[in-house]
């Protein structure tokens, strides 16, 4: 097990099977599965005090699970101790040795594991290298910025070859612009390392942006997992579709099924096509989300899907939105790239009206 | 800068007491400094300067033998009631809050409010039992009974620090491998060594200075230099122990500065 911690040339796979967490009679985590595959970029994304920290800190082993099993490439982890877990984390706070230099805190896992010195050096050299810190070594980690310290914090999570990085919410401490680098930064060491990486966050974008596959979370359980298409553009239920970046809810009645579509009839009375979540059969009145910039607006005519009046229109920069009220009643908005300079057509108390392609609507889950 | 009219260095008599408690607590002290340099035989009587009062309790050998029995049993109990606080610290922070954990606190600080008087006198009752039933007389019993009222003052500073300390740190050590020993020794030790030092110092001072305990404990024999001024007193007084005395100012003040830059160099 020693060899394999430190030799591993690709990363592990997690699986949780079942897991159940309660504090006291809290229950912060309620029977989540979850398969990670070897070399993945996993997230965890879901709103404060979802469970995300508690389900980390249990494949970390700093936290037992109250029910269920933390699987490594298919054996039992849960008994193991977090020092016997081939497992690193990289801290929310960073949590660097404040008493020992920017090299030593690198070299402390290989120098807890009994590596050699010369080993230790020449590791502790290439992590250096990788995040941008040579030369760097003997500084003490006190007097480093924020982003050198979070990219101390990684390598000396990586500088012992772990089969998974856990990573709580590493970049939430930076400001946007060295947010966005380090952004970048991970994904390229997450691809050279072959390292699995569980990645915690509550942004949506940075999830969206960096992730293989995401795992939406709420109150305890796993809402839909998949990879960001998926959960963008095929949001299974209105938690993750309200959850993930702006969308508008429309009411509906199925009217066939085929294969893996639907016809589904409006409020307006037209017929769209709509996707739906694989492990239903949607029948009678259903849920339709159609993303903001999935949907353009324009002089209504006798084919369009959906008609209303224009109540209000923000300017954003490189977007305008463009809120309209149906004719129903119901609050839709149109997302529109601002590819002119200038006005975007419309006036409040215009009357639009709203088209969008047969494949851009899904059918939400109950 | 703006001053409030409710600073409380605006008040009528701030200065006043502010004097006043300067003289009450440095005068005297500044006396016994100024009269263990006095060349008269008396205590109070001025004759001019001399450090010949210093020379002839150097040269006394009974403060010697005090000075070093006293020294002897400080270190011993200095250390010993460090590393007991070190352990009742780690034991009292780095669990979960529990039923009857401020009871535990006040049995570590008992010496704090027991009066010293009944520790001696019990301390004397239960010693003097076991000498006649093992026969040892050594100064074991000094420096058990200085152990024990020694640890509260040791592990004051080792608790506040340690409840001070970020526990993720001692999370990220055993994330990185480090077993629970390694963990306490390359991370939480090493963070608490001023804490630690300041312990140490603390339950030094107060054991070198103990007068009562250490009169109703010890064997014939046995003077530590406090017990020997002590002794001093009820005879004729020299300005020997005028000496001595400062002689000990000397050592915590300088104790305490050594103290004071070990933490400054830490920030
Ligand atoms: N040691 C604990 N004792 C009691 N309750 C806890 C403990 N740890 C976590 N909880 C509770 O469990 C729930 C989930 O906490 P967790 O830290 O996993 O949330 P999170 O998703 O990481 O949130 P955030 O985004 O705010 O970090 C919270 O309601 C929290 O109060
Ligand atoms: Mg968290």
């Amino acid at each position: 097990m020693t060899e394999s911690r430190t030799t591993a040339a690709h990363g592990g796979a997690i699986g949780l099977h079942g897991i159940k967490k309660w504090f006291g009679n809290f229950q912060a985590v309620d029977n989540v599965t979850l398969d990670i595959r070897p070399n993945e970029f996993f997230t965890l994304l879901g709103p404060s005090g979802c469970g995300k920290t508690t389900l980390l800190r249990m494949i970390a082993g700093f936290e037992m699970p109250t029910e269920g099993q933390v699987l490594l490439d298919g054996s039992d982890i849960s008994g193991l101790l977090p020092n016997q877990r081939p497992v690193n984390t990289v801290f929310q706070n960073y949590a660097l040795f404040p008493h020992l230099t920017v090299a030593e805190n690198i070299g402390f896992g290989l120098k807890m594991l009994g590596r050699p010195k010369a080993e230790i050096t020449s590791v502790v050299n290439d992590m250096l290298k990788l995040v941008h810190l040579d030369g760097r070594g003997h500084n003490p980690v006190t007097q480093l910025s924020g982003g050198q310290q979070q990219r101390v914090a990684l390598a000396r999570a990586l500088a012992p070859r772990p089969k998974v990085l856990l990573l709580d919410e590493p970049l939430s401490a930076l400001d946007l612009k060295l947010r966005k680098s380090m952004q970048i930064e991970l994904k390229r060491l997450q691809l050279e390392t072959g390292i699995t990486f569980v990645f915690v966050t509550h942004d949506q974008e940075e999830a969206l942006t960096m992730s293989d596959r995401i795992a939406v979370m709420s109150a305890g359980t796993v809402r839909q997992v998949g990879s960001p298409w998926d959960i963008y553009d095929r949001p299974a239920e209105r938690f993750v579709a309200d959850f993930i970046g702006e969308t508008n809810f429309l009411s509906a009645d199925v009217v066939s099924v085929a294969d893996n579509r639907a016809r589904v009839r409006l409020s307006s009375g037209a017929e769209i096509s709509a996707s739906f979540p694989a492990d239903v059969t949607p029948n009678g009145s259903v849920t339709v989300v159609v993303r903001p910039e999935h949907a353009r607006a324009g002089a209504p005519t006798g084919t369009s899907a959906l008609r209303g009046v224009v109540h209000d229109i923000v300017y954003l920069g490189t977007d305008t939105h463009v809120h309209v009220r149906l004719d129903d009643g119901t609050a839709f908005m149109v997302r529109q790239q601002n590819a002119r300079s200038g006005h975007c057509g419309f006036s409040k108390g215009d009357t639009v009206g709203i088209d969008f392609s047969d494949d851009v609507a899904q059918i939400l889950r109950d | 800068m703006f001053r409030s009219r409710f600073d409380i260095k605006s008040q009528p008599g701030f200065g006043f007491i502010t004097l006043f408690t300067f003289f009450a607590l440095y005068l005297p002290i500044g006396a016994l400094v100024v009269y263990s340099f006095n060349d008269a035989e008396s205590l109070s009587q001025w004759g001019g300067f001399s450090g010949r009062w210093f020379v002839a309790a150097w040269q006394n050998s009974a403060v010697q033998d005090a000075a070093i029995r006293s020294l002897i049993i400080a270190l011993w109990a200095a250390s010993l009631a460090t590393v007991a606080a070190l352990m009742a610290a780690l034991a009292t922070t780095r669990t979960a809050p529990y039923r009857g954990q401020t009871l535990k606190y006040a049995m570590i600080n008992q010496p704090l409010m027991v009066p010293e008087i009944v520790t001696a006198v019990a301390l004397l009752i239960v010693f003097s039992r076991i000498k006649v039933w093992t026969g040892y007389s050594g100064l074991g019993y000094l420096v058990l009974a200085h152990t024990a009222f020694c640890i509260p003052f040791a592990y004051l500073p080792i608790r506040a620090r340690l409840e001070s300390m970020d526990l993720t740190l001692e999370r990220a050590a055993a994330d990185l491998y480090a077993s629970r020993w390694q963990t306490f020794r390359h991370v939480t030790l090493p963070l608490l060594r001023p804490a630690v030092i300041a312990g140490f110092m603390l339950a030094f001072v107060i054991s070198l200075d103990d007068v009562v305990i250490t009169e109703f404990v010890k064997s014939g024999g046995q003077d530590t230099l406090p017990t020997y001024m002590l002794g001093q007193l009820r005879r004729e007084t020299t300005p020997e122990i005028n000496a001595i005395a400062t002689v000990f100012l000397a050592l915590s003040t300088v104790l305490v500065v050594i103290f004071f830059f070990i933490n400054r160099k830490k920030q």
